[in-house]
């Protein structure tokens, strides 16, 4: 142990106890009885190391055998004692002889040990000065060194107090000022000359403390009694520019020529109590991100947490989730609360520029934090838009700024940006150490939540999804169904949610529609009927219908409710609705549209993206197949019930004359000669017109299967419906109805059946008159037309009513049907006249004024007969 | 004279069939009186005419034969006059359920069928 460099000092809670003894064995023994004390121990084979040792360093006690070779034990203590570093070291003497104890204490012994050794005393003994050592030691960093400081070296006492990392102030027992070191110059603002001799209170002690200042130093001085001394206490002090700050403060005091003078020890600390609101405001930031999902209110909570403790002004910007990604202020706090409103106006006005260099969508750009540790007026008007602004900002007097980017897995959720202004505070690395571990907290929560509630809206779509198709799969009354999942999307996917037809006519009307209220739903109705809507119209919707795309606004803008709004009170139905985000998905129904569905958001403030369109038109796929089952069980049902209509129709078509037939049958058979030529002349007449109908069925069964054959020869047309109004005029004659007809000699001439055209214009013709009452009329035109032929026949008849024009040439459909039908017949006269007409190349149509306005038949012909459909 | 005949009302809207029917009733003994559809029939018998049975067919202009049974059900003093359906419309038919004839004959008409029927219900 003697050998090598020399140990370096121990740390300042270990003592070190020196053991000094010739025999190795003696000092392996007592190393191991002292080891349980948990000091270091240092060995010494002989007085002379012992000496080198306590040369070298301090030590809480020392063990010293008295019997060693050459120098020994009293020897020893002697020369220890005679160190300037050993000589108040308390000695210990070991033994086994009989020295008197008396002659050890004249070697300046505090104790002398009798081998051999009881282990437990000597382990009393030694801990016993160990913690003396450790008393001293505390008074010595406190007073006493100085106290030897002063009495030995005031040079070297004063590079020692300005070697201190504490602020060193020294006081007399006047209250003025005796020492002051470049710690407290720098901590305090003054320079040391400024400051010796002057009253120490009137200069570092705020105001509000200097009374109990005065007291405390008073009851000292008197009673000699301070709570103050040799503790550690927490006070607030004065600088030079008037501004208070948190120090630590020791106080120890010196006796020196009969008076007493205070030495304090000052440490600031400002920075560890800005650490300390630090890391509470991140704990308690942190306690709130946990707390809930709902970030928003989250960052709002937070940003209220930091001001006052980090910040006078704390903000956190966004980016938008849907394009373009605005940076949207989210939450807001200010120090001064009346200047909350003027901060949010501040961003209003001058709204931040997405390309600017730095600050917010810099740091947001770049994922970079920015530090501006002080903002100097240079800066100021560096960022200044114009004067108005830079007054505002001078206002606002910005001292210190930092923002932090809220960043997850490389991208940027936006930034949270610290302004000191009121507090004077200088923002510094530990601060924007702070920050980002906020931000980081705040990724990490945001992310969280926007997961989770991705997975809702995931799940609430899916499950809006299931209960629309099941809804929509209850029934085949598409109107109700349509209905029901209107309602279902409120308010999962939107605010209210309409479903339009185009009708015939190009006409888009409302079928159904649901709101979150009855107002809203009555305003929403109000609004459609103000503004009938055509598919040819520009808008939104009849747009969506005419193209068969979904079209979506995310953010309905002011210009488009102006557009909207052509009367005053669809205008206040606009601003009522508030829409925000609206949508129409086109609904298609056997690949032709339908209509469409639109969806808005109003009071939700929601905005409608490409997952709520995917959404919108997965449900319009399943709804269109909804209806169209439902119109394929209506069509299958409507052509069930035309076929047993027509069947009752022909059933009793067929029974009708045969019925007549054969009562005259049973007239004539009982011997009635008076009756005879009228029974013959009824049953003629009956049996003919049973005739015809067979040839209808005959003709639309062959025309159904496609057997129906023309014989073509070229005819004119002029003398094919020559021919059938000498059929009909007896007919028209008996009725009492008046045959004009107008024909063109040579109208011209065309290949045909000669004999089929003319069944076209009989069965025209006798239509006619069939429906027109006595005293009418019925007009044959004939006229020829560039390329054409035009066969035209009018009554004065019952006309067709609209909603029947459309379907009058369809097999099995009249016009009249049920059992108070006033006209026989099978209805397949007109379909049998269109099938021949068109058979022919030409084409016939029908148009009304109305019911009871009569009827007009054209026939267009080609004066060539294009042959097709044969 | 009194007239010593069955007064019979034939109910059909086919102008041949109906010459035919009363021709044949007429043959058969019963005073005929007759009428285009149910309203003029319904006419008749609010004239005080009492028809000891209506010979009816269904299938008519203005008011079918349904709707006339019904019309003559709700007046108390023309509920008890039976009604023979003669129709092209079969006896199955589901609005023949409320009508209660005494008889439903099919078109085309069997001649001994209805002059039976006659006999059997008046």
């Amino acid at each position: 142990m003697t050998d090598g460099p020399p140990l370096p000092g121990p740390p300042a809670d270990v003592a070190s106890i020196l053991i000094v003894d010739d025999h190795s064995a003696n000092l392996l023994a007592l190393e191991t009885v002292l080891a349980p004390i948990g000091q270091r121990v240092v060995r010494a084979a002989s007085g002379q190391e012992a000496l080198a040792r306590v040369r070298e360093q301090e030590f809480a006690v020392v063990l010293l055998d008295v019997m060693m070779p050459g120098l020994d034990g009293l020897g020893t203590a002697d020369l220890i004692r005679a160190e300037q570093r050993g000589g108040d070291v308390p000695i210990i003497f070991m033994t086994a002889g009989d020295i008197p104890a008396l002659e050890g204490y004249a070697h300046g012994a505090v104790d002398v040990l009798r081998k051999p050794l009881d282990r437990d005393v000597v382990r009393a003994k030694v801990a016993v000065f160990v913690e003396l050592f450790r008393a001293r030691e505390l008074i010595r960093r406190q007073t006493v060194r100085l106290d030897a400081q002063e009495r030995n070296a005031a040079a070297r006492s004063a590079a020692l107090l300005n070697a201190s990392l504490d602020g060193v102030v020294g006081m007399d027992q006047d209250g003025r000022i005796t020492e002051f070191n470049r710690a407290a110059e720098v901590m305090f603002g003054y320079r040391r000359q400024e400051v010796i001799g002057a009253c120490l209170e009137d200069l570092l002690i705020p105001p509000r403390y200097r009374g109990a200042h005065r007291r405390a130093l008073a009851a000292y001085l008197a009673t000699g009694e301070s709570r103050v001394l040799d503790t550690r206490i927490e006070l607030t002090a004065l600088r030079a520019d008037a501004s208070e700050f948190p120090i630590e403060l020791a106080v120890g005091r010196v006796l020196a020529d009969g008076s007493v003078t205070f030495l304090a020890y000052v440490a600031d600390l400002t920075e560890r109590k800005r650490a300390q609101r630090a890391s509470t405001f991140l704990a308690g930031a942190s306690e709130a991100f946990a707390g809930s999902l709902d970030y928003e209110a989250t960052l709002q909570t937070v940003v209220r947490l930091a001001v006052p403790h980090v910040a006078d002004w704390c903000v956190v910007d966004m980016v938008a989730e849907r394009p373009p990604h605005a940076i949207v202020q989210l939450a807001l706090a200010h120090v001064n609360p009346a200047k909350m409103a003027f901060a949010a106006e501040l961003r209003h006005r001058y709204p931040l520029d997405p390309d600017a260099l730095q600050g917010v969508p810099n740091v947001v750009r770049t994922g970079h934090s920015e530090l501006y540790a002080e903002i100097s007026d240079a800066m100021v008007q560096r960022a200044a838009r114009d004067a108005d602004h830079l007054r505002i900002l001078r206002d606002v007097g910005l001292q210190s700024v930092m923002i932090v980017p809220i960043v997850t897995r490389g991208r940027s959720l936006g930034a949270i940006t610290f302004v000191a202004a009121e507090s004077l505070r200088r923002y510094g690395g530990s601060d924007l150490a702070m920050a980002e571990e906020l931000a980081r907290r705040a990724a990490l929560a945001i992310e969280n939540a926007r997961l989770y509630r991705a997975r809702l809206v995931a799940e609430e779509r899916n499950r809006f999804l299931a209960e629309a198709t099941a809804a929509l799969g209850a029934s085949l009354d598409y109107a109700t169904t349509l209905e029901r999942v209107v309602r279902l999307a409120i308010p999962t996917i939107a605010d209210l949610a309409a479903i339009y037809r185009l009708e015939d006519d190009g006409v888009i009307r409302l079928m159904t529609l649901a709101g979150r209220d009855a107002e809203q739903e009555a305003n929403a109705r109000e609004l459609d009927a103000l503004l009938p809507l055509r598919i040819e119209e520009e808008r939104l919707l009849s747009r969506v219908i005419r193209t068969g795309r979904a079209e979506m606004i995310a953010e309905v803008p002011g210009p488009l409710r102006e557009l909207w709004s052509p009367t005053s009170r669809a205008e206040e139905l606009v601003r009522q609705l508030a829409m925000r985000s609206y949508m129409a998905v086109p609904l298609m129904v056997r690949g032709r549209v339908f209509g469409a569905t639109a969806l808005t958001t109003s009071q939700s403030g929601r905005h409608f993206d490409v997952a709520d369109v995917a959404l919108a038109e997965e449900l319009a796929r399943r709804a269109g197949l909804a209806i169209e089952n439902a119109e394929l069980y209506s069509e299958a049902q409507n052509a069930n019930r035309l076929k047993d209509e027509f069947l009752a129709t022909v059933s009793h078509e067929l029974r009708t004359p045969l019925t007549a037939i054969l009562g005259w049958l049973h007239v004539l058979r009982s011997g009635r000669p008076e009756r005879v030529a009228h029974a013959i002349a009824t049953m003629e007449r009956n049996a003919h017109a049973q005739a015809r109908i067979i040839e209808d069925l005959l003709d639309v069964s062959q025309i159904v299967t496609g057997k129906l054959q023309l014989r073509l020869e070229v005819i004119e047309l002029a003398g094919v419906v020559q021919a059938a109004m000498d059929t009909v005029r007896p007919m028209a004659e008996a009725k009492g109805v008046e045959l004009a007809t107008y024909l063109e000699p040579n109208a011209g001439s065309t290949t045909g059946d000669p004999a089929r055209l003319q069944q076209v214009v009989w069965n025209l013709l006798s239509n006619a008159i069939k429906f027109t009452p006595s005293g009418g009329r019925v007009e044959v035109h004939l006229e020829a037309r560039p390329g054409n032929v035009v066969l035209r026949v009018s009554d004065t008849g019952q006309g067709v009513r609209a909603d029947f024009l459309p379907h009058v040439f369809e097999r099995f459909r009249q016009g009249d049907s049920g059992p108070t039908r006033v006209h026989g017949g099978l209805g397949l006269g007109l379909a049998i006249v269109h099938y021949l007409v068109e058979s022919h190349g030409g084409h016939v149509s029908a148009e009304s004024p109305g019911e009871g306005r009569g009827a007009t038949f054209t026939v267009v012909l080609p004066v060539r007969a294009v042959l097709s459909n044969l | 004279m009194v007239d010593e005949r069955h007064p019979v009302l034939v109910v059909e809207d086919d102008r041949d069939i109906r010459e035919v029917m009363v021709e044949i009733l007429e043959s058969a003994g019963y005073a005929v009186s007759s009428a285009c559809h149910g309203a003029e029939a319904l006419a008749y018998l609010k004239a005080g005419r009492r028809p000891c049975i209506i010979v009816l067919d269904l299938m008519m202009p203005v008011m079918d034969g349904w709707t006339f049974s019904q019309e003559k059900q709700k007046d108390p003093e023309l509920a008890a006059i039976p009604i023979l359906v003669v129709s092209a419309v079969g006896r199955q038919d589901p609005r023949n359920a409320s009508m209660n004839a005494v008889d439903h004959l099919s078109k085309p008409l069997n001649v001994g069928k209805l002059i039976a029927a006659l006999q059997l219900h008046c």
